[in-house]
């Protein structure tokens, strides 16, 4: 239990015999809907801005955590979108027509539509910053083979400050006739999303750990991994990155 | 383990207070665990929900200035909760609810201010009237006479934001439904005369058609009207379809989301709160984006602080331009022209500039990013007027 990133009333929730740890949040619905939920940052339309940053024309590839009903939303209106996510309760609302536009994972994609086969992909703020600098690293130089060869990056970032300034403390949110409570801790370069629930069935904790970027270490990976890239919007709490793929 | 909390009360609405670092350092040194909690976002239910969570065996109230709706709220949650001991001392350490004989010292309260901007009774009953608030917990709750608290059932009143009204329309009075109530949850009561005006009597009243027409012009002309110059617009956020969950309103034939009685939730006695919030939120479509309707009340309200007809600057009107969705982000100036002259408004801040053509010409452009057809509309002045509006704007 010591080595779970839990912490304050969370970490002695989580050890209790009865309290079920949950390494993965999201393998529970009502976590991931609450984490969904306090997760998104309102200063940017989302469907706003993928409209002015997306051409219908281009076949497009978002990278996990992206909202269903926007899915459903913006292939209605006809951009040609693609989804990679793997988690199964996240695609929950993507209406049935669109389900054939959805992978579990990467290699998927490739085997489907093969190598270079879109002229964008969005990465979505907590698509970033689940990754580790390394895994990041490594992430930037894996999509290129999915990128066309004039292809391009769409990056959303939640800016490090912000987060680290706006930790939210310990609340709670009623759900489902059960009562979630939640929390934030910043541990270095790291943001801890730890969250409880107690219902008549079960009793359960989760955590995610996210990882905080600046838009310089950004800017600096993918320079390192033969991308150019400019500031499209530099906001209080996101900022949006477009990122060209190089040679 | 032992909760520590300080706060403040004003007009019987609740603040917490920042701890200092001396606090800080005595709670670490008494092994106190330094407590925060949102009374704006929180109904009575989530804080008795939160102490059970957070297992405490004693919770201390250090309360700065009077307080005597702290006191009821202390006394509310010793009542639902007997294995937690409650405890409320004032910043001079006297003791007016429990018996914190684990204090050995006075607790270091120097450097913890007051809450010094109280929200307003007016804004609260602005805002239950006119619906415009942004978030969706249950905050405020019209009642139409005292006989009917009885008919409530009690929980309803557990499930109100700690930080919220529950006004009822009639002149004060303190007859039995109002003692049992008071005695059983702490809420903040407001009766008709409470203010020495009805901010209802302030308030225009539309009919949707009727609002969907004054948006339209908005839209086309940059014009808001308001010649009666009202403070803003009875249920506004109903008839403008926002997503406005906050408020109820409970009247001897049913329960409704808004004062004119347009949308029926449920009888008095058929009460599930969570249920009454998504029935509200399935009603009207919005007429217009939300960004869009939630700042037409601002628009409005600013049309009544001056004489005759005002002209609004925002990406979504025309104005010299025509009107666009508006740029990424959040709108942070409007605009305004009126025959008092050319002012703009910075809506973080809430405060009122007076200007001249050239910077509402430049803030349009901003808006609406056509910084293009500046050159031609200021000739010679071009570069040095958007030098001085990047200046006002980008750097304060």
């Amino acid at each position: 239990m010591d080595d779970t990133p839990l912490f304050g009333p969370f970490a002695r929730k989580g050890s209790y015999s009865r309290v079920q740890v949950l390494n993965h949040l999201f393998a529970d619905d009502r976590f991931t809907a609450l984490y969904q939920e306090t997760s998104s940052l309102p200063e940017v339309d989302e469907l706003m801005l993928y409209r002015r940053y997306l051409q219908k024309e281009d076949r497009v590839l978002v990278h996990g955590n992206f909202s269903a009903k926007l899915f459903n939303t913006l292939c209605a209106e006809g951009y040609d979108l693609y989804l990679i996510e793997s988690e199964l309760n996240r695609i929950a609302g993507i209406s049935e027509q669109y389900l054939n536009r959805v992978y579990g994972l990467s290699n998927e994609v490739v085997d489907v539509m093969g190598s270079h086969a879109f002229h964008k992909i969005v990465l979505p703020g907590t698509t970033i910053a689940r990754y580790s600098r390394g895994e990041l690293l490594l992430f930037f130089r894996n999509i290129r083979h999915l990128l066309a060869t004039d292809g391009q990056l769409l990056i959303s970032i939640h800016n490090a400050d912000y987060l680290r300034q706006n930790v939210q403390p310990i609340a709670s949110r009623r759900m489902e006739d059960c009562t979630l409570f939640y929390g934030q801790k910043v541990d270095r370069d790291r943001l801890i999303f730890n969250t409880y629930l107690k219902s008549a069935s079960d009793e359960k904790v989760g955590y995610v750990v996210e990882h905080l970027y600046e838009t310089d270490t950004l800017f600096e990976f993918a320079k390192l991994s033969r991308y150019r890239g400019r500031t499209l919007y530099a906001g209080k709490s996101i900022s949006i990155l477009e990122f060209d793929k190089i040679g | 383990m032992i909760g520590l909390t300080v706060l403040s009360e004003s007009e019987g609405w609740l603040h917490q207070l920042d701890p200092t670092d001396a606090l800080t350092t005595f709670c670490e040194q008494h092994r106190f665990s330094m407590d925060r909690y949102d009374y704006d976002q929180h109904t009575f239910l989530d804080l008795l929900d939160y102490m059970e969570f957070q297992e405490f065996e004693h919770y201390l109230f250090v309360l700065r200035g009077p307080g005597e709706r702290t006191l009821r709220l202390v006394a509310y949650l010793q009542q639902r909760m007997l294995h937690v001991q409650f405890h409320l001392i004032n910043e001079r350490g006297d003791v007016l609810f429990g018996d914190p004989y684990f204090l050995d010292k006075t607790i270091p309260l120097e450097g913890t201010t007051g809450y010094t901007q109280p929200i307003e009774l007016q804004d609260a009953l602005m805002s239950l009237f006119t619906g415009v608030y942004p978030d969706t917990t249950l905050r405020h709750v019209y009642v139409e006479t005292t006989d009917l608290l009885d008919s409530i059932t009690p929980t309803l009143f557990d499930q109100m934001t700690i930080n919220s009204l529950l006004y009822i329309d009639q002149s004060t009075r303190h007859d039995l439904p109002v003692i049992e109530l008071m005695s059983r949850t702490p809420v903040l009561l407001a009766f008709s005369d409470t203010l020495p005006f009805s901010v209802r009597d302030r308030l225009a009243t539309f009919e949707r058609s009727e609002l969907d027409a004054a948006m339209q012009q908005w839209q086309e002309t940059g014009v808001v009207l308001n010649p009666e110059q009202r403070i803003g617009i009875l249920d506004y956020a109903t008839i403008a379809g926002m997503p406005a969950s906050h408020r109820l309103f409970i009247w001897s034939d049913g329960i409704y989301a808004d004062y004119g009685k347009r949308i029926l939730l449920s009888t008095p006695s058929d009460l599930n709160v969570c249920q009454l919030r998504e029935r509200q939120l399935d009603d009207w479509e919005a007429l217009l984006p939300i960004p869009q309707l939630a700042l037409y009340p601002i628009l409005f309200q600013l049309a009544s602080a001056f004489q005759g007809t005002s002209q609004f600057v925002t990406p979504y009107s025309v104005f010299e331009l025509p009107r666009t969705e508006g740029k990424l982000g959040p709108l942070t100036m409007i605009g305004i022209q009126n025959k008092e002259g050319c002012f703009a408004f910075e809506l973080l801040t809430n405060q009122l500039f007076e200007t001249d053509e050239v910077f509402l010409a430049i803030l349009e452009a901003d808006q609406k990013e056509r910084f293009d057809v500046l050159p031609k509309r200021l000739g010679n002045d071009y570069e040095s007027a958007v030098q001085m509006y990047k200046e006002l704007i980008y750097h304060g």
